[in-house]
């Protein structure tokens, strides 16, 4: 075997080598995220750039949806990554804050450019008054109608709700309307029309604004009072409701139009008006073309993005790519002047206002859809919760500040934290120096079982040492996304984190009267987590090890079961867990369907801790048993058959057999099977992430969700270090224990020798 | 096909010890001949193994000296000292064929294939293997196994042979031809063959000398019949011989000795302390009737019987009283009958009962034949 | 039977009883194991493990984007009602296939896939092997410790791994839009798994068989690679296994190190049809079904090593 792979080994060794340095420096590198239709428009107009500038060929680099801005945020501060980049314009206040991450190019536009957009555009590609970027074109959102069930678009808005209630017939899944309305996205709509949206004039926080309030009650009441929407919301349920002719209108964008069904006839109108006030006013997302500050080529990047944007540029990616292009002069074309869908996005522009950049807009979208999610269901008051949420908002915001203050305060490492590093530094060396004779000797000793293990080692070191010491020494920062590339020192904090993580006992919230518990708290989320694995743990072993003793003798069709039961671990997790989502819908999913079948009522899986616990807890388990599964069979299979004939003999009962012959014998079998699937369940991210995702408000976060959302969703990257680095202690006492007890290091004979 | 170099095996106060506990062996001094057959023999634990494994090179020397001729090899990987091993579970290679096992130490030393052919056939044919040779070991029986082990082993010609409770493994019949077959093959080549064994048949037969540990603790080396006859101590008479010599506690009354059973007159005992043990071996006790007058009598109420065919074992007394007398079998006797037996009063052994330690008789020794063997 | 039947044709009839007789055995041993209590768990957890990736299939044979049930099932029976929840297809259509195979380089992602999930098994299995053989057979200072460390790296949590790792394997060893440093990194995850698993069946093979080998003068490399190696197959095989798949569905990484379409892996090829506006989700289940297949060969061809080589040796000399 080794001869043949030591040869295999060299071809790849050799493979990475050839790939790495085929970089042309003249190039352009450009990513994006486009793909089908849009990207054929954008790939066949990069053709023609590069027959006309040979000089600077284009490259360019399609990047998926999801690790879109990882990517950009990993490589970007490290003066790696693209010349320019397509992403939309709402992210721009936090990367201007971070630095070297976008660079303000207006200083470097060929006359006359800026005249191609309108000025919200051009607003929204702005922050503090620089310039950072070219609209390429523009998102909306419209009303989109079933011209079957629905011959003229409402004019208003109470219109719009008097036809959906004639429309909508729950007991036959039909609705008047659909969006994602739990999304503060759509729900952007209704907060600009009303007033200014999540900011005041001087662009200070204000969610708890009487309009917001209002927007929120009007809301509630088309959810609650008028019924007319149908429940947990997404954009493929959207899509199919329209489809099936079951939502008579919906509000969503372009993107929806290629999906539609082409025996569905619908048109598109601009949102309606409250009655006696602006009309709905849909946020914008405006793709912006971003220049990288690390680009040594700044200036033909921006022609490109010229060119990118030029009306003829614009035509073809609206008529290719369907493109509602910033380049308002596009739309003159007579071929999209003449279409009605188009051109009703178009005078949606007029109304719409474009996402604000400011970088608490960041903060805002995971909060205010948790708040959407409970306003809808009744679980909250607007008002009430708005202002919780902007008092929590505003402390999450005034931290981020602060750090940046900080930093421009503080240049030099602190004296004492200078002298403690050497110190410690020292200490280290010394302990090593005193204990060369033994180290050295231990080498000697025991060389062939050092160099075995070194490369394993090195690897260890390198991959996850490494980053894990990184992650230690951040967690001892205030790092955040607004001073992260400021240097360590000035970062540095002590033990701060920790503190406020352990110290926290804002166990409950709210007045003695209806006091409600704090999901966000440390030690909620410690107690969920715990719950989690363990439950998780002690079911998927006991049915696991039910299907194993089931399949342990021969029986009919063994052979298949094992193959069918072993099926979940084949199949990629992140795939199955959205299937389970699916299943789980409350209005949509085969489960409540089931249920009703049987004669139960529905039960709202995602509204309550238990219920939404238990759809988190059954994917889990389907997904863990076939590797438990599979190590009990192992162990069983192991067991002298004589001990159980010798039992039998003795009279012992199968309860009796199983007891104490075979639970015993898999002891060493199962223990290190139990730790590895404690220490992964704990850790596991994908399902609860992605099946009931903490909900209701983060209710069912465990640790590693929380510090994903501390670390993603507040961008507070040293406290979500803080929180891994708990977690790891957590796990590491866990293992310590486990394997004290358990003694999982020894191996029988060895010990003794 | 041996003798080129000298191979003798030299302990010089050797010790072992594991890390942090009591030693296992406390100080070793044993000496093993050129082309001897020495059998380690004790009961479980008394590091019989250790001290094979520590010549095999698989265990380190914490202190002392271990020469192999006139090598020091305490520092020397097993693969240079030139010795093969024979395990008590085969350790076959299951993957490789019978022939692939065998040939192992001869490809690993790069020897030319034809050679190897024709070293493992040779052993092959020697150990009636020859049409087992393309079969695994998962496919062969237990005798089969340890033959192939035996074969893997003989291949190499090492200087050293060393057994490691071999035949354990195996039923009593095929125990029996291995044992000769063992036997046979250390006659013909006269390999220095070290060979460990909790089984004191296989150690009377087999061994040219047989070394007694008990507690890592050197009991006594000897030929079997020096063993038998003129043990050490109450451990070696207690362990050589089946069944062992009876041991029973006696008053020492100065000219006799004395205890519940039986009263022997004799001189010589002011020498030794109060409290003696005496031993006489089953088959030096026979019916009164039969004996002598001058012998010493004992009677005892016979507990049990276990015939044998040809001659049956007597269990008699009770308490710390008791003995076993390996009779003719040609009588009736039913268990609570009085029995009355005598010995020939030099075939008593004393021991000290605090030392256990052979207290020898100025008179001369009733060993029958001690120095006819040792060379 | 009558007896004129048997008369009829007597030959034949004594020809073929023991025959059907022991058809009747067969027949007879299988209808008692159906009608078992562990065949009907068996079969329930089938079902169970069946039917959400029915939907998966479904979904992907119907051409379509979506899948709906039907909804309106008050009127309809009750068996009419269960079978409204198998999700089927309308239509089955290849459509979905297609348009994955030709939107993208499907195909090309695919083969990067294998030699990525390849380079890294081999890695990966270098790695633990020999790490694993010292940890099972070494006594050596740190060695409880190290094993510790090992379970350590689990603990982690990954998304938090990302900058770092990002510098180290791009910034530091330059190894950015190479299949190598992909490789590593993914080798590197499984290491502790891996090492882990095949340590616990390195303890179950018998010691004397390498101390038998040492005596006959092979060297522990010799050992380890003539003896080990081959006794352990199973726990290869399984762990080997394990090292490909992480590599196969991992995206998050191999989005972010490659800057090079052609050279991604199949599973960031997928998230293309996922994203916060729309999401192509019959392409999505296509494509999954087509990423699956792969594995699935790989249990299927693995199946007999699977059990044992996740637990003991249970080799006999």
């Amino acid at each position: 075997m080794v001869r043949l792979l030591a040869p295999l080994l060299g071809l790849l060794l050799g493979l990475g080598a050839l790939q790495v340095g085929a970089q042309d420096s003249r190039e352009l590198l450009l990513w994006h995220g486009y793909r089908g239709a849009e990207r054929q428009a954008l790939d066949a107009l990069l053709e023609e750039f590069n027959r006309a500038h040979p000089e600077t060929p284009v490259r360019a680099l399609a990047v998926p949806f999801g690790s879109f801005p990882d990517k950009l945020s990993a490589a970007l501060p490290r003066g790696q990554g693209p010349d320019l980049f397509i992403y939309a314009h709402d992210r721009i206040g936090g990367w201007s804050e971070t630095g070297h991450m976008i660079a303000p190019m207006e200083a470097l536009l060929p006359e006359g450019v800026l005249e191609r957009f309108p000025p919200s555009l051009l607003d929204a590609m702005s922050y503090k008054g620089r310039l950072y970027g070219l609209p390429l074109n523009f998102k909306s959102t419209a009303l989109i109608y079933n011209r079957a069930l629905v011959s003229a678009p409402p004019a208003t808005v109470a219109e719009m709700i008097d036809r959906a209630q004639q429309l909508t017939s729950r007991e036959r899944g039909r609705f008047g309307l659909a969006y994602s309305y739990t999304e503060p996205f759509f729900h952007g709509a209704l907060m600009n029309a009303l007033g200014r949206g999540p900011f005041d004039n001087s662009g200070e926080l204000a969610l708890d604004s009487e309009a917001n309030i209002r927007s929120l009650e009007l809301l509630e009441s088309w959810a609650r009072h008028d019924r007319v929407l149908p429940e947990e919301p997404n954009s493929t349920l959207v899509t199919n409701l329209f489809n099936q002719g079951r939502a008579a209108m919906v509000i969503s964008g372009p993107w929806l139009l290629g999906e539609i069904d082409p025996s569905i006839d619908f048109g598109v109108a601009p949102l309606p008006r409250l009655v006696g006030e602006r009309p709905l006013s849909p946020w914008i997302a405006v793709e912006g073309l971003f220049l990288s500050p690390w680009s040594k080529q700044q200036q033909a990047a921006v022609s490109l993005m010229a060119f990118l944007t030029s009306t003829a540029s614009a035509e073809r990616l609206a008529l290719e790519g369907g493109h509602l292009p910033a380049n308002l002069a596009a739309f003159d074309n007579p071929q999209l002047a003449s279409d009605p869908v188009t051109m009703a996005f178009r005078r949606q522009l007029d109304t719409a206002v474009p996402i604000p950049n400011h970088p608490a807009m960041t903060l805002l979208w995971k909060p205010l859809e948790t708040v959407l999610k409970k306003v809808v269901k009744g679980a909250a008051q607007p008002a009430d919760e708005l202002q919780r949420l902007q008092e929590q908002l505003s402390k999450d915001l005034a931290a981020l500040e602060n750090t940046q203050r900080r930093v421009a305060q503080s240049e030099e490492l602190p004296l004492w934290l200078s002298l403690a590093l050497l110190l410690a530094v020292l200490v280290a060396v010394m302990a090593l120096w005193r204990q060369r004779e033994t180290i050295a000797g231990s080498w000697r000793q025991h060389r062939t079982a050092y160099l075995y293990i070194l490369p394993a080692a090195l690897g260890m070191l390198l991959l996850v040492f490494f980053p894990l010491l990184y992650g230690f020494l951040l967690s001892f920062t205030d790092t955040t996304l607004l001073n992260e590339s400021a240097p360590l020192a000035s970062r540095w904090l002590g033990i701060d984190n920790y503190l406020s993580i352990l110290g926290d006992w804002n166990l409950f919230y709210g007045e003695s009267g209806q006091r409600s518990i704090n999901y966000d708290n440390f030690y909620w989320t410690l107690f969920m987590t715990v719950c989690w694995t363990a439950s998780n743990v002690v079911i998927s072993v006991g049915l696991a090890l039910l299907l194993a003793l089931a399949l342990n003798k021969p029986i009919f069709g063994r052979t298949w079961f094992r193959l069918i039961l072993i099926l979940p671990w084949a199949i990629p997790n992140y795939i199955t867990a959205l299937v389970w989502k699916g299943m789980f819908h409350p209005q949509f999913g085969v489960i409540n369907q089931g249920l009703q079948v049987f004669g139960f009522a529905p039960v709202a899986w995602f509204d309550s801790v238990g219920t939404s616990f238990f759809t988190g807890l059954v994917t889990n388990v389907w997904l863990s048993i076939p590797f438990m599964m599979v190590v009990i069979l192992g162990g069983l299979q192991a067991i002298p058959r004589e001990l159980y004939e010798a039992a039998r003999v003795e009279g012992a009962s199968r309860w009796y057999q199983f007891r104490a012959i075979t639970l015993p014998l898999l002891r060493p079998v199962l223990v290190p099977a139990v730790i590895l699937s404690v220490v992964w369940t704990f850790n596991m991210f994908n399902v609860i992430y992605l099946v009931s995702d903490g909900a209701p408000a983060g209710a069912n976060d465990i640790l590693i969700t929380k510090a994903f959302r501390i670390g993603f969703e507040k961008y507070q990257y040293a406290y979500a270090a803080a929180y891994s680095i708990v977690v790891l202690a957590l796990l590491f006492m866990y293992a310590v224990w486990q394997t004290r007890v358990s003694g999982a290091f020894e191996t029988g004979r060895g010990a003794a020798r | 096909m041996t003798g080129i170099a000298v191979a003798s095996i030299d302990f010089k106060g050797v010790v072992k010890r594991y890390a942090d506990s009591a030693p296992t062996l406390p100080g070793l001094d044993l000496h093993i001949r050129d082309g001897e057959f020495m059998v380690l023999v004790g009961p479980s634990g008394c590091g019989k193994s250790t001290t094979l494994r520590m010549i095999a090179g698989l265990e380190s020397v914490t202190a002392g000296e271990l020469l192999i001729g006139d090598r020091k090899v305490n520092d020397v990987p097993p693969k240079d000292r030139d010795v093969a091993m024979v395990f008590q579970n085969y350790a076959l290679y299951p993957h490789m064929t019978v022939f692939e096992n065998m040939a192992f130490g001869l490809r690993v030393r790069k020897q030319p294939e034809s050679q190897i052919r024709t070293s493992v056939e040779a052993a092959a044919e020697t150990l009636g293997l020859a049409d087992l040779l393309e079969r695994k070991p998962g496919q062969l029986s237990g005798g089969q196994c340890q033959r192939v082990a035996l074969g893997r082993a003989m291949v190499r010609d090492p200087q050293v042979f060393l057994f490691d409770e071999p035949l354990s493994n195996l039923d009593a019949e095929l125990r029996v031809q291995m044992r000769a077959s063992i036997g046979r093959l250390h006659r013909e080549f006269g390999t220095t063959s070290v060979y460990v064994t909790h089984d004191q048949i296989e150690a009377m037969t087999l061994g040219s000398r047989i070394a007694i540990l008990n507690g890592g603790e050197l009991m006594q080396v000897g030929t079997p019949m020096e063993l038998y006859g003129d043990p050490d101590n109450v451990f070696v008479a207690g362990f050589m011989g089946s069944p062992p010599m009876n041991i029973l506690p006696v008053r020492n009354l100065g000219h006799a000795l004395e205890n519940r059973l039986m009263h022997v007159p004799r001189e010589g005992l002011d020498r030794f302390g109060a409290e003696l043990l005496v031993g006489v071996r089953p088959e030096a006790l026979c019916p009164a009737a039969e004996a002598p007058a001058h012998w010493p009598r004992l009677s005892a109420p016979v507990e049990m019987v276990e015939t044998l065919g040809a001659e049956m074992l007597v269990h008699l007394g009770q308490d710390d009283e008791r003995l076993v007398a390996r009779l003719p079998g040609l009588r009736a006797l039913t268990p609570g009958e009085s029995l009355t037996l005598a010995f020939d009063p030099a075939a008593l052994y004393l021991f000290d009962a605090r030392s256990r330690q052979r207290l020898r008789e100025v008179r001369a020794a009733v060993v029958p034949q001690p120095e006819l063997i040792t060379p | 039977m009558s007896n004129s039947q048997v008369q009829g044709r007597p030959v034949a009839a004594e020809l073929d009883l023991p025959y059907r007789e022991r058809a009747q055995g067969v027949l007879r041993g299988a209808l008692r194991d159906v009608l078992s209590w562990r065949f009907a768990l068996l079969v329930f957890a089938s079902l169970v493990v069946i039917y959400p990736l029915l939907w998966v299939v479904s979904l992907a044979f119907s051409g379509q984007q979506s899948l709906q049930l039907a909804q309106d099932t008050r009127d309809m029976g009750f068996w009419a009602q269960m079978a409204a929840l198998v999700p089927l297809p309308e239509q089955w259509s290849l459509q979905n296939f297609r348009a994955v195979l030709t939107e993208q380089p499907f195909i090309r992602w695919l083969l990067n896939s294998l030699v990525v999930a390849g380079g890294t098994t081999v890695i990966g299995l270098v790695l633990s092997c020999t790490a694993a053989y010292a940890f099972s057979r070494f006594r050596f200072p740190g060695r409880n410790r190290g094993l510790m460390l090992f379970l350590v790296s689990q603990m982690f949590p990954a998304v938090l791994m990302l900058i770092p790792l990002y510098v180290i394997v791009v910034q530091w060893l330059g190894l950015g839009n190479s299949w190598l440093g992909l490789i590593l990194v993914y080798a590197i995850t499984a290491l502790p798994f891996c090492v882990w698993m095949l340590k616990g069946y390195f303890d179950t093979l018998p010691y004397e068989i390498e101390e038998s080998a040492l005596l006959e003068g092979a060297s522990r490399m010799t050992i380890f690679y003539r003896i080990i190696l081959p006794l352990a197959r199973p726990a290869i095989a399984v762990t080997g296994l394990f090292s490909f798949m992480t590599a196969w569905n991992e995206f998050i990484l191999a989005s972010i190190f490659m800057d090079d379409e052609s050279l991604y892996t199949v599973p960031v090829g997928l998230r293309f049809f996922v994203s916060d506006y729309s999401s192509e989700w019959g392409y999505f289940a296509a494509g999954s079904i087509m990423v699956s297949v792969p594995v699935i060969l790989l249990f299927l061809a693995l199946q007999r090593f699977l059990v044992s080589g996740l637990s003991s040796g249970a080799v006999k000399g």
